[in-house]
């Protein structure tokens, strides 16, 4: 053990910086880049590995969705995720991400099963650049219409040829399930098929199934990891060999483990997702992701609080703090952190 | 000058909030990080820059093995991550404070005793507990590390002053044996803090208490004090009630500590 000594004066200096204010962390004062709405939990299917459209229940009202919109805008908002159920359920979607598009939305993605487009809606989508349609394939005909009814498969594929018909952004989103592990390279022969670019997969998520759904059924538990990791590294030679871009490959690293271990994964050095995103549920309850969206996590709600001031809210920075020391509850999903796992994996 | 706060407990508990401690039978407080973020963030808000955090008041994190300290708590050592990952992302400096010489009165802690007033307890603590968690203290986010704050409040009587400051030596040393660049420190009462330091007690800053609407007084005041010829170019913490705006001496000061963030609301 080193005994103290009193330091000279002349080393006093280097202790200056102890006394010097810190600033706080730049992460903690991003501008909102991704505004996601819940504008509706109705829909036209009752997918078997899905609970939402149970809830059937409409989000917002127009005016409000709007003033929304703006103030996510002021606050440096430019990609907008209108998400459901089935966002085609509410008879004024389109009229809102037009308006999402005049105010100045680089990017909309919007998640749909694709039965519910009909003309007028693709020339009115077709004069908003800003909009990417995401159309959720499940695998072949087959598999796709056990889960979600006869003929679905077909009125899906019949939307994703119009939308590249029309020159409408289109991708194909596909769920990896127990029972479409064995065909997962299916979408991608689809997407070559029709002349889609992108596709993404994300795992089952027992969240969005419901605990009351058959979760043995869809879930890839009792698959061995090596089976599930082999086929997903095939599926991204497959992928290359196509042509077709994967946008959630990065997370393919983290897929065995989430599925068999329901081990969820934070991407190392934190998730800025909520540092960078908001959403807005059906009830008009606040969180900061999609995955940190429980009563606790909640951080306003848009009926009682502008969105101004739940961005800048305390509540607000402590949800980013979790996220960013990695102690948020994981998630992994399309939506998640893609592009830090992508920067990590670099 | 570098405003901070005093924040002993953050979930309330004096002597057992980040961590169990061998004196209580309660088990281990379940840490929930949101906890800690809201002061600090709330700190900040108000314009602190540093914080003040109690780690072993009362024992707190102590192991106990067989009536001689064994090791720190683990739980005590993930509260260290989450404090300065917060500390780190909120922007406040944090001063580190292990031991409260209050804790014996307040809480009959026999440990804090013991760790201050016997040799053999003292080394443990300072190899056993003090340096372990002086090596997982960020050097980037830390003002100084106080190895016991007022320890007058168990000395008896002037006999035991020599004792107390080996025992803060020890414990300095320590510190320093695996984070070189630490200021030890240990705050006392102005009216105390003369019988510490002329038992050398090898501390880097000098952190000086002012009670009740008692100001800080001036570094010349306090050399005056403490016969203490480096106290010219040490530096130089306080500790006070109230905003230190009002503090006529503050410009004398690298930091001045406000005691309790409850007050400001």
């Amino acid at each position: 053990m080193r005994f103290a000594t009193l330091p000279d004066a002349s080393d006093m200096s280097a202790f200056a910086s102890n006394f010097a204010p810190l600033e706080e962390s730049s992460r903690l004062t991003r501008p909102l880049s991704r505004f996601a709405l819940q504008l509706t939990v109705y829909c036209n299917l009752k997918c078997k590995m899905c609970s939402v459209w149970e809830i059937r229940k409409h989000g917002v009202p127009l005016e409000l969705a709007e003033q929304l919109l703006r103030d996510a805008y002021e606050l440096g908002a430019r990609e907008f995720v209108p998400t459901g159920a089935e966002s085609f359920m509410r008879k004024d979607f389109v009229e809102i991400v037009e308006y999402a598009h005049a105010l100045g939305y680089w990017h909309q993605s919007i998640v749909t099963n694709g039965t519910m487009i009909d003309g007028d809606d693709f020339d009115r989508l077709a004069r908003c650049p800003s909009i990417k349609l995401n159309i959720s394939i499940d695998g072949p005909r087959e598999i796709h219409d056990e889960l979600r009814g006869a003929g679905n498969y077909d009125k899906s594929v019949a939307t994703a040829r119009e939308c590249i018909r029309r020159g409408i952004d289109v991708g194909l989103s596909g769920v990896i399930l127990r029972e479409s592990l064995p065909h997962v390279t299916a979408l991608i022969d689809l997407a070559a098929e029709i002349g889609v670019r992108g596709v993404s997969y994300q795992p089952f998520q027992i969240e969005i199934a419901g605990a009351h759904k058959d979760i043995p059924r869809f879930s890839l538990a009792s698959i061995e990891r090596e089976t599930i990791a082999s086929a997903l590294k095939n599926l991204s030679r497959y992928a290359v060999s196509k042509n077709i871009s994967i946008f959630t490959e990065p997370l393919f690293g983290e897929i065995p483990d989430y599925l068999l271990f329901d081990k969820r994964p934070i991407p190392s050095g934190g998730c800025s997702l909520p540092s960078t995103m908001l959403l807005v549920d059906w009830k008009g309850d606040v969180y900061p992701c999609f995955f940190m969206w429980t009563n606790k996590d909640r951080m306003g709600n848009v009926y009682r609080d502008r969105l101004t001031d739940i961005w800048h809210s305390r509540m607000h920075k402590q949800m980013q703090m979790l996220a960013l020391s990695e102690r948020c509850p994981g998630c992994l999903a399309a939506c998640s952190d893609v592009r830090t796992y992508a920067a990590n994996s670099h | 000058m570098l405003p901070g706060v005093s924040l002993p407990c953050f979930l309330g508990m004096y002597g057992h909030d980040l961590a169990p401690n061998p004196l209580s039978g309660a088990g281990p407080r379940h840490l929930d990080p949101v906890e800690i973020y809201a002061p600090m963030l709330r700190a900040r808000e108000l314009g602190y820059r540093a914080m003040r955090i109690w780690l072993c008041e009362g024992a707190e994190g102590i192991l106990i093995n067989r009536d001689v300290i064994s090791g720190v708590h683990p739980v005590l050592i993930e509260s260290l991550a989450v404090i300065q990952e917060s500390a780190a992302l909120s922007g406040l400096r944090i001063y580190w404070t292990l031991l409260d010489g209050h804790s014996v009165r307040r809480t009959n802690d026999v440990v804090t005793r013991a760790i201050l007033i016997e040799p053999e307890h003292t080394a443990r603590f300072a190899e056993m507990v003090a340096a372990p968690i002086a090596s997982r203290l960020d050097p980037r986010v830390m003002v100084a590390i106080e190895a016991a704050n007022e320890p007058e409040a168990l000395m008896e009587n002037d006999d035991g002053w020599p004792g107390c400051a080996n025992a803060i030596r020890t414990i300095a040393g320590a510190i320093r044996s695996v984070s070189a660049g630490a200021l030890v420190t240990s705050g006392m009462d102005r009216a105390m803090a003369p019988a510490l330091w002329k038992n050398a007690p090898g501390l880097d800053a000098i952190d000086i208490h002012a009670k009740g609407e008692h100001p800080l007084p001036s570094r010349a005041e306090i050399m005056r004090e403490l016969a203490l010829e480096q106290a010219k170019s040490l530096p130089l913490i306080g500790g006070c009630h109230g905003d230190f705006v009002s503090q006529p001496h503050r410009e004398d000061y690298d930091a001045i500590f406000r005691w309790r963030l409850e007050t400001e609301a």
